[in-house]
């Protein structure tokens, strides 16, 4: 790519919405959404029948919410937007150790046989899930930002140049 | 840019009604046609046929030596501009102007560089994060032109794309018009019904009435030499005067008036002494004089010059005289013709 090549693509950036982040981000909704459904999908015994199971719906919810706002911000290069997204990636990857992980590696016994609340297979489409809704959501994030600072240095050099001429 | 070719264009509809007749036109290439007529006299019709946008029954359209006659629309590399600008009210104008580019996979950089350079041109630059309803109606009308020139077509087509604007918008639209014509010396056909419009802008006028083509010709010729009674009546405003006279004895005579021949004048006239043709005068070429008696009706000053609406005999006639005016409603007045032409009665066809 020449250097004429890369001042068009940053000069690009006023005029379209940064939609690779906004996409990114609705995939992060996906794959949550699909943590989410598979969550309580099995039956455990009343193991979740406790505070977790309020929390994770209102975390669920703020997720959803947070996510959908950031990428409506993000498409419109706001970069505290794309920094709330990279957040909320990261406690996706936290989310693995809270509920997952615990209903993976606590016995209950069902039909008397024992076996892990959530089974192995499960636990690892969960993973998978929140792993890819996290990298989505990062992703989509850190170009929020690297595109928000350069269209910042675009709009900088053409006032830059306005005050020259 | 684009030489065209329409060869004895006919446009017979299903139900059998025929709007075009016959339509025969070279345009060169860089030319700026205007198609000027009444409503419902086939103009766009004839634009529509070229666009692709309706099949040509008989005839044939050729496009820099090629016959595009039954070619579909999105391979005769036209771009039309429409009266209603036909933007898409959920993009933003860059993507508007760009979306015709993004149909044909151009490159991005390319498409970015080709929507600034007509935003330019347009002056557009400042608007382009908008969306259509943000702007004004003579603003969609450009970017509905910017659409049309990013895309370099061979041939512009506009279809009476300033009737939707104030007349004040409509004046300055049309100067841009004139301007983008000189600066991308492209090949433009425009319809209109607005003589002023064709007047202004056109390198040739087609005047067209009832599906058939009146008169081709500069905006000067259809001015100062009309074909016939419907070109001499429609371009000019107010429209000519016509009466029916008598060549008699070097004179055209009516029960109203006499008026002198010149030498020059009988020798036109020689093959109609005795009988009747219509004169016809322009509103410009009455002058206060000796000739026709007249009443004033009405008078309309309009800072420049003054409309003189007047009686002779039970015949309306229009005077346009120079400057500010004072006549009193139904004051007799004398006028004097100082320029006229001749139409045979028959034919209605000028006479030459």
């Amino acid at each position: 790519m020449t250097n004429e090549d890369k001042i068009i693509r940053k000069d690009r950036l006023r005029f379209e919405k940064n939609k690779l982040s906004s996409g990114l981000t609705y995939l992060a909704i996906l794959f949550n959404v699909f943590y989410f459904v598979n969550l309580y999908a099995f039956y455990n015994n009343n193991y979740y029948y406790n505070i977790k199971i309020g929390a994770s719906i209102v975390y669920n919810l703020l997720f959803l919410l947070f996510a959908f706002l950031s990428s409506e911000g993000v498409k419109n290069y706001k970069i505290n937007m794309s920094i709330i997204l990279i957040v909320i990636g990261v406690l996706q990857i936290v989310r693995i150790f809270y509920i997952p992980l615990q209903a993976h590696s606590t016995m209950v016994i069902i039909d008397q046989v024992e076996r892990p609340v959530m089974l192995t297979g499960q636990f690892i489409f969960e993973v998978l899930c929140l792993i890819a809704s996290c990298v989505s959501a990062v992703v989509a994030g850190a170009f929020g930002v690297i595109r928000t600072l350069q269209l910042k240095s675009r709009y900088a050099e053409i006032e830059a140049e306005k005050n020259n001429a | 840019m684009a030489e065209l070719s329409l060869r004895n264009l006919d446009k017979i509809y299903d139900n059998n009604v025929q709007a075009v007749f016959g339509f025969n036109l070279d345009v060169k290439d860089g030319e700026f046609i205007v198609l000027v007529g009444p409503s419902g006299c086939g103009k766009s019709t004839t634009l529509r046929m070229v666009a692709g946008l309706e099949d040509i029954s008989n005839g044939q359209l050729i496009i820099d030596g090629n016959d595009v006659t039954r070619m579909p629309p999105k391979d005769r590399d036209i771009a039309m501009v429409f009266q209603n600008y036909a933007l898409y009210g959920h993009m933003s104008v860059y993507e508007n102007m760009a979306f015709s580019l993004v149909l044909r996979k151009e490159s991005k950089n390319v498409i970015h560089q080709k929507v600034l350079a007509a935003a330019e041109i347009l002056g557009l630059t400042d608007q382009l994060n908008k969306k259509p309803g943000q702007l004004s109606g003579g603003q969609r009308q450009r970017v509905a032109m910017g659409r049309a020139i990013v895309r370099n077509p061979k041939v512009f087509l506009f279809d009476e794309p300033l009737s939707n604007l104030d007349a004040k918008l409509r004046g300055s639209t049309r100067r841009e018009i004139m301007l983008l014509h000189k600066r991308l010396k492209a090949t433009m056909i425009y319809v209109t019904h607005d003589q002023t419009e064709a007047l202004t802008l056109a390198d040739r006028i087609v005047c067209m009435s009832m599906g058939y083509v009146q008169q081709v010709g500069t905006p000067l010729e259809l001015y100062n030499t009309p074909a016939n009674i419907f070109v001499a009546s429609f371009i000019g405003l107010p429209p000519m005067n016509l009466f029916d006279v008598k060549v008699e004895d070097g004179k055209l005579k009516n029960d109203l008036f006499e008026v002198s021949l010149d030498s020059e004048q009988q020798n036109l006239l020689k093959d109609y002494v005795g009988k009747e043709i219509v004169l016809g005068v322009r509103p410009e070429n009455i002058e206060p004089g000796s000739d026709v008696k007249a009443t004033v009706v009405n008078v309309e000053n309009l800072g420049q010059n003054t409309l003189v609406h007047m009686h002779v005999g039970a015949k309306r006639v229009v005077g346009k005289f120079r400057g500010w005016c004072k006549y009193n409603i139904n004051e007799e007045i004398t006028v004097s013709f100082n320029k006229m032409h001749f139409f045979d009665k028959e034919t209605t066809n000028a006479i030459r």
